[in-house]
């Protein structure tokens, strides 16, 4: 009886401890982003570590690519990023200028760290992030964007010195500045927690949209936290009517993001926008960027 | 009186907790979350709770339910809020550890205790993370999460659950905390 009376004082405490804590969380406490930076710190290099050893069976489980060492996966980061900017840029001739400039090193282009993935959260709470084996010793900070071959995946949120956490696009408190590719025209992406759809809202509702159309990311000021002109999906369905202002259209992402792996987190901006060089350049040889050395 | 000795928290039997919820944690993340299932991803640290609740009683469930929550909440890649599952795993584990069911083999009635359970701690989690912070709940999917929530907790209790009490029952000690 006496260890029944103690449960339930105990029960109480816990429940007010926990209301605390859920309070001064979102107050934004530094006392609460220590308590979580210290343990990322600590159970980060395990799950590392276990990710690595579970890999194969993961890996089978996802059917995706095999592991690979280190520069393998530089090789890999490299060519998926090259499919990124082939697959969201609306010509090719845009594709291959950017390709051009991801070659030029030192001149211009992304420079990606490539990491892998070794822990996912759960899909309950409706969230979507992924903890990634790159921390701030590999020059990861936050608010940098992560790619993964077919798409924009979501943005650095919490650094660690050898793990970083990523906010998953599909979040329920993600939102994207995205554009339709073509018509150009602007608007919202939201995460719904679901790992295959979205919800994207334009500011001018008047726009014909048809499934199908392809959405890419719009761009934040330096690129942070989303470069520009970055997949992010593919409109499927939609609600409401065309003209109603509150009008969504549903996105299927670009990325698988239930089985991610390899990713890439841009560190580096091009110091031209992908956007600008959509523009015909006048001459092959006044190529702007060019330093001579 | 011989069957709350039996629960007691000793030494070997709070190693035994660190050791398994820990795994369970781990687990988790780099393993079970991975999987791509439909639905919701098999809640194994859910049903770890659950398991010690039930051998070990509500005030033992209560601190293992609390503890594990809490890690839930910190450890990458968790970016929710911090304090919603260590309130809402501690407040179960509290109402399970009152159900009395034979914990040592994978009975009907076990599995059952532990799917449902596991059902309201699901729920419980995204109604506190939809008034805490989420935006957008695509409440459809509600119904499909707390499905798929229920066949993975019960497949997942026919193992862990026996396990818990086999280690938890064996691991018996003079020095009581």
């Amino acid at each position: 009886m006496r260890d029944e009376s103690r449960a339930r004082v105990l029960v109480i405490a816990l429940l007010l401890v926990s209301a605390s804590l859920i309070m001064l969380d979102i107050r934004g406490s530094a006392a609460v982003g220590g308590l979580r930076a210290l343990t990322g710190s600590i159970v980060g290099p395990i799950e590392s570590a276990i990710a690595a050893a579970a890999s194969p069976f993961v890996s089978m489980a996802q059917s995706v690519t095999s592991f690979g060492a280190v520069d393998e996966r530089e090789r890999i980061a490299t060519e998926e990023l090259q499919r990124v900017a082939g697959t969201s840029q609306e010509d090719k001739a845009v594709s291959e200028s950017l390709e051009k400039v991801l070659k030029t090193a030192g001149v211009g282009g992304y420079s990606v760290i490539p990491a892998r993935v070794v822990a996912y959260g759960s899909t309950q709470n409706f969230g979507g992030s992924i903890t990634i084996d790159a921390g701030s010793l590999d020059q990861i900070e936050t608010d940098m964007s992560v790619i993964s071959g077919d798409g924009l995946v979501g943005r650095v949120v919490q650094v660690t010195p050898t793990t970083s956490t990523v906010e998953l696009i599909t979040d329920s408190k993600s939102v994207v500045a995205a554009r339709i590719e073509g018509s150009r025209q602007a608007g919202a992406l939201s995460g719904t927690g679901s790992s295959n759809r979205m919800s994207l809202k334009l500011l001018d509702p008047t726009v014909s949209l048809k499934e199908g159309d392809k959405v890419v990311s719009f761009g934040s000021p330096d690129g942070r936290p989303y470069a520009p002109g970055l997949a992010l999906g593919a409109i499927v369905g939609f609600q409401g009517e065309q003209g109603q202002a509150d009008r969504i259209a549903f996105v299927q992402p670009a990325a698988a993001m239930s089985a991610l792996d390899v990713v890439g987190v841009i560190v580096q901006q091009s110091r031209t926008e992908p956007r600008d060089l959509q523009k015909p350049s006048p001459s092959p040889s006044s190529t702007p960027t060019e330093t001579p050395n | 009186m011989a069957a709350l000795v039996g629960r007691a928290l000793t030494l070997p039997r709070l190693i035994v907790v660190v050791v398994v919820v820990a795994s369970a944690l781990i687990l988790q993340v780099t393993v079970l979350n991975r999987l791509g299932l439909p639905g919701a991803t098999p809640a194994l640290v859910t049903v770890v709770v659950i398991g010690f609740a039930l051998v070990a009683g509500p005030l033992v469930g209560t601190i293992v339910g609390f503890g594990a929550g809490l890690a839930l909440d910190l450890m990458p890649p968790a970016i929710g809020t911090v304090g919603v599952t260590a309130g809402v795993f501690a407040v179960v584990a509290y109402f399970a550890g009152h159900v009395v069911v034979d914990h040592s083999k994978p009975d009907l009635l076990m599995v059952g205790a532990v799917a449902g359970f596991s059902v309201v701690a699901a729920l419980a989690v995204i109604l506190a993370s939809g008034f805490t912070g989420a935006t957008e709940i695509s409440w459809f999917a509600i119904p499909r999460i707390l499905l798929t929530e229920a066949i993975y907790s019960s497949v997942l209790a026919v193992g862990a659950v026996p396990l818990i009490s086999y280690l938890y029952r064996g691991a018996r000690d003079e020095v009581s905390l």
